[in-house]
């Protein structure tokens, strides 16, 4: 037993969080679907499913299968679109009792901006999460693979709002650095590293892709330690706080981003298979601080020993 | 069509452990498991189902994780009564055959019950229940739900081959077809339901078990304007409605197309597995 909690409050940008804590894109839905399962009041963020100006149907099925470790998913943002987003589901996200962090897509540089513009005046969202790295619809991975158009979109985003910003980056790029390196210039507050790693499955009995948009996000176990080299180098090449995402399930893989450099994590498909995934990873978390004395989460955050 | 505005979650649903009770090899690579839980036996109804951890506990306290194979598998309810229900599955990959390992005494990690079942209320006097391969199971659920209803419902039954015939002493009026003819009807089991309509009409048809045979019954039903619920599988990564994975095509009519933000794709898992017919592209 300990005597007093451990401070696991974070900051991202000028927000803070009661725990390092949050759901990833697309893997919590808009929080109303698992909230007899999950008290998400506990948790230190939810990041709700992408939101794009119209809806969006996705991509046809299949759209999932399992791999080695994890799965790939290719749904292609289905979404209700910014209206009924606005109408139907911020309501309840607001009730949540918890930081919401609003993850959208455009498909140029104005629509990212309008999109920020549009919900910068909207109470009860705390942060923006700009997906820049979608590797499942048509042209998704157009800003996330050149820092160019990187700079040149967190900068038209940042002149629309004033809210914290956040951007999701690729993991599919040469040096994930240049990018990310792009994205502070451009006037990001934090970076989420990384979306999922594109694969390609094939079903041998009929020889023809296992989805049917042929490629998909790798996400689960298996990336791993792919997306912790990714958080690791960011967080020695930038001074905005990373969030770090890929594969975490447990607490003791969140120590591992924590420990590397992020100062927040996101559990993603580890939600599919225990919908309290994230809140467990919380408790750990806290477990862990007061095994090893530590007061503040903060102390632990970049502490890596090389 | 009917149009569920609210994303509300299916009420009842849990995450929670099952004891096995027994465990029955009721056909080659087939696995009949009985389970203890009676949240879930209580409030189970026929057509719903069970998302299961493919790795069996050996106590209910054990919470390691392992991490492949990774995702839960779906299975349909077989029937649920008192504090118990039951499970059957055939043994396809990595999941079912780790599945296919559990012990009796162990535990289940299970989330559920999950999913839509039938509206079994459309029959007020008289049914048809078609299942094929692992699609029979959960018409062993429906046909006792109907018989408490006062309703003997018809079943047909379709398999590859004699051997593959399941759950066939669970009916009391049966009939099989199978593919290679080593049992009853050589052929579809959509045959026997062309036969069977043309004796008389039921209120309804209740349909499980793969794509190609769904698809054939609801052309038929439509055809003879008999309502048709098919209970449909798709890969199903989260079965709780947050991943936007089992997703079929929706016809797209004009109150798809408008009334509903989600577009031509719905997710099964909470807006089914049963769904009317007619409301799903077939093409």
């Amino acid at each position: 037993m300990t005597q007093h909690q451990p401070d696991l409050r974070v900051r991202l940008g000028a927000l803070e969080l009661q725990n390092p804590v949050l759901t990833a894109s697309g893997t919590f839905g808009y929080g109303e679907e698992v909230a007899d399962l999950v008290d998400i009041s506990k948790l230190g963020a939810i990041v709700c499913k992408t939101v794009t100006r119209k809806p969006r149907a996705g991509n046809a099925p299949p759209r999932t299968c399992e791999t080695p470790g994890g799965m790939m998913n290719a749904i292609g943002l289905q979404n209700v679109g910014l209206a009924a987003f606005k109408r139907d589901k911020l309501p309840f996200l607001r009730s949540c009792g918890t930081r919401l962090i609003v993850n959208l897509a455009g498909d140029s540089r104005e629509d990212f901006a309008s999109l920020c513009a549009d919900l910068d005046g909207e109470e009860g969202i705390d942060a923006l999460e700009l997906n820049i790295s979608c590797p499942n619809v048509a042209h998704g991975l157009d800003f996330a693979t050149d820092p160019f158009e990187t700079e040149a979109v967190v900068k038209a985003c940042r002149a629309a709002t004033s809210k914290p910003l956040y951007v999701k980056l690729s993991p599919n790029v040469t040096d994930i650095t240049v990018i990310a390196r792009a994205a502070q210039e451009g006037g990001a507050d934090a970076l989420s590293v990384a979306n999922t790693f594109i694969g390609f499955a094939v079903d041998t009995r009929t020889r023809r892709p296992r989805l049917s948009n042929g490629t998909g996000g790798l996400s689960g176990p298996a990336i791993r330690p792919l997306a912790l080299r990714a958080v690791w180098r960011c967080a020695q090449n930038v001074q905005i706080p990373i969030i770090g995402i890929g594969g975490i399930a447990t607490a003791n893989d969140a120590l591992e981003f924590l420990i590397a450099g992020a100062s927040a994590v996101q559990v993603g498909t580890a939600t599919f298979i225990r919908p309290t995934a994230a809140l467990d990873v919380v408790d750990g978390i806290k477990d862990y601080l007061a095994h090893h004395k530590i007061d503040a989460l903060h102390e632990l955050i970049g502490s890596i020993q090389m | 069509m009917t149009i569920l505005q609210v994303d509300a979650p299916a009420t009842g649903r849990r995450h929670t452990r099952a004891r096995v009770l027994a465990k029955r090899e009721v056909a080659p690579r087939h696995f009949a498991l009985t389970l203890s839980n009676s949240e879930i036996a209580s409030t189970a109804r026929a057509g719903q189902f069970v998302h299961v951890l493919p790795h069996p506990r050996e106590d209910e306290l054990d919470e390691s994780w392992l991490f492949d194979p990774l995702l839960r598998r779906a299975f349909s309810i077989m029937d649920a009564q008192g504090d118990d229900f039951e499970v059957l599955f055939r043994v396809e990959g990595r999941g079912t055959r780790s599945l296919a390992r559990v012990e009796v005494g162990e535990y289940l990690d299970i989330l559920g019950p999950l999913g839509n079942g039938f509206s079994l209320s459309q029959a007020s006097k008289s049914a048809i229940l078609v299942g094929g391969g692992v699609g029979v199971p959960p018409m062993v659920f429906a046909a006792r739900a109907l018989h408490e209803r006062g309703i003997e419902a018809q079943m047909l039954l379709g398999a590859r081959s004699a051997a593959d015939v399941l759950c066939e002493n669970k009916f009391t009026s049966l009939q099989i077809a199978t593919d290679d003819g080593s049992r009853g009807h050589h052929g579809r089991v959509g045959d026997l339901l062309e036969s069977a309509l043309e004796q008389t009409l039921p209120d309804a048809v209740f349909a499980c078990g793969p794509y190609p045979m769904l698809r054939a019954i609801a052309r038929i039903c439509e055809a003879r304007q008999v309502k048709c619920e098919v209970s449909l599988e798709e890969n199903m990564p989260c079965g709780i409605g947050v991943c936007n994975g089992c997703v079929v095509p929706m016809r797209a009519s004009e109150e798809v197309l408008e009334g509903d933000d989600y577009g031509r794709f719905r997710r099964i898992c909470v807006h089914g597995p049963a769904c009317d017919a007619r409301d799903i592209d077939w093409t």
